[in-house]
């Protein structure tokens, strides 16, 4: 069994853009690159697909709180090349947002619903033979937990009113012994009055 | 030599199996004597009680939140812990909660991340539990089984309160093993009481009922009363009727024992497994 162990990726720009590279052709096997721009701990690609244009950026940091406008900012900035483009068959556009952790509570606020956003978390992983990438998409989480929630506010909990009780109608059967146990009981109060204590 | 003889000695020569005396083909196993340790914590000092839920449904107001006091107060004589709990409350009773039980001050249970349970006298506590808890409860996120250790010679009794809540969560039926009518000796109350219980039944199969007889006449006519209802319940809706006791003028007679015994609905056993850990889990982290 290979046995690998999380290490922290400190390579050249070079590297990271190749990675970026290697990243996009896996998890985008049809997108055809268009541009890149590489930073000091970011590389930004710029790729198409048969119908959609793909921002796919990777950071070899953890996102925090900025994680919620670079999606934003990257999604106005894809959507305005669509539209300059003037291309028919792009009819989409999506990003890829790739980084080394996305906390929990930044997760649950990225907002998904308005273009096709996919976030994966990456790390650089090495056994004694290998050096590979392990990367996961964080995304389905997400939706799983919305979905879940979604099923969980789509079914308030059941209130009712007294009113409701009376919903179903006595049959006469039941009535009658109503009746009877009412004339009985009536019987009782009036002999009670009648020999007060 | 005779031949026979002769047959049966060449035989046995050729194998052990064919001598007069066989011998058995495997060794009888030495019965070793085995005992079984009984486990290291049989006292069951740390698990907790098994809990019985219970909850209040009244036909009209007669039964107010100081009388529901008394009745939990009246019901720890047969249990080792007695929550009153109340879900999702509106603003005046809450008020009145918090004037009867003399709580410091008004608590953002809203927000809180676990039920906060109030001290309220020996072994009895008032707690108030936030939709969201709720929900929780009787439906989690995450669907998960966890493995819960009673102690079955222990029982803590949660009372929901949702006589006064209007309208009622019906949720709390599908939680509970014991659902406590409130009526008076009258017809149209009774009658009313009927209603509550044949919807209780709808929801929760395994229920059982009773009644608390209060008003006037309750502690001359309650035998009367309770043989006809009974015999009506019976008839009608196919299950029996528990008598718990009747309260008129400030004298109460129970029988809280009534209360005692569990319910058989396994379905509601998860819920009542996480209720038991909001409220049992942080007494016994103390």
């Amino acid at each position: 069994m290979m046995v690998y162990q999380s290490v922290d990726f400190r390579t050249e720009q070079g590297d990271l853009n190749r990675l970026a590279i290697e990243l996009a052709r896996h998890l985008i096997p049809r997108a055809r690159p268009l541009s890149s721009q590489m930073g000091n701990e970011a590389v930004h690609l710029l790729l198409q697909t048969p119908s959609k244009l793909t921002a796919f950026d990777l950071y070899n940091r953890e996102l925090g709180e900025e994680a919620f406008e670079i999606v934003l900012r990257i999604t106005a900035e894809l959507e305005s090349k669509r539209r300059e483009q003037n291309n028919p068959l792009l009819k989409g556009i999506q990003v890829y947002l790739l980084a080394k952790h996305f906390p929990k509570d930044i997760l649950r606020r990225i907002p998904l619903g308005f273009a096709e956003i996919r976030l994966f978390e990456w790390s650089f992983i090495r056994s004694e033979a290998n050096d590979a990438i392990l990367v996961r998409e964080v995304t389905k989480d997400i939706n799983q937990d919305k979905a879940l929630n979604h099923v969980y506010q789509s079914e308030p909990l059941e209130c009712l009113s007294q009113q409701h009780f009376l919903r179903q109608e006595l049959n006469t059967p039941e009535l009658v012994a109503f009746v009877r146990l009412g004339m009985e009981l009536r019987g009782c109060h009036h002999s009670q009055i009648q020999r007060p204590d | 030599m005779k031949t026979d003889r002769k047959l049966k000695r060449g035989l046995a020569d050729l194998s052990k199996l064919f001598s007069e005396v066989p011998e058995p083909l495997t060794k009888k196993q030495e019965v070793q004597a085995i005992s079984i340790e009984p486990p290291e914590d049989v006292s069951g000092e740390n698990r907790p009680p098994y809990l019985i839920g219970a909850t209040v449904l009244q036909s009209s107001g007669i039964f107010q939140p100081a009388n529901l006091i008394d009745l939990a107060d009246a019901f720890k004589a047969a249990f080792q812990e007695t929550y009153l709990l109340t879900v999702a409350p509106q603003p005046a009773q809450y008020e009145a909660y918090v004037n009867l039980l003399h709580l410091s001050e008004r608590e953002n249970f809203d927000d809180a991340p676990y039920i906060q349970l109030h001290s309220i006298g020996d072994q009895m506590n008032f707690g108030c539990v936030s939709r969201e808890q709720f929900c929780d409860i009787v439906r989690p996120r995450i669907a998960n089984h966890p493995l819960y250790d009673f102690d079955g010679s222990k029982k803590a009794l949660a009372i929901f309160d949702s006589a006064f809540s209007d309208p009622i969560t019906s949720n709390i039926l599908e939680l509970v093993d014991h659902c406590i009518l409130i009526t008076s000796p009258d017809s149209n109350q009774l009658m009313q009481t009927y209603h509550q219980m044949r919807y209780c039944l709808s929801k929760n199969q395994f229920m059982r009922c009773s009644i608390l007889l209060t008003g006037r006449g309750a502690g001359t006519l309650w035998e009367l009363v309770y043989e006809r209802f009974n015999e009506i319940v019976s008839k009608f809706l196919g299950c029996d009727l528990g008598f718990l006791g009747w309260v008129e003028h400030g004298v109460m007679q129970l029988n809280p024992e009534l209360l005692l015994e569990e319910g058989r609905n396994f379905v509601q056993l998860p819920s009542k497994i996480r209720l038991s850990k909001a409220l049992f889990d942080p007494i016994l982290a103390e």
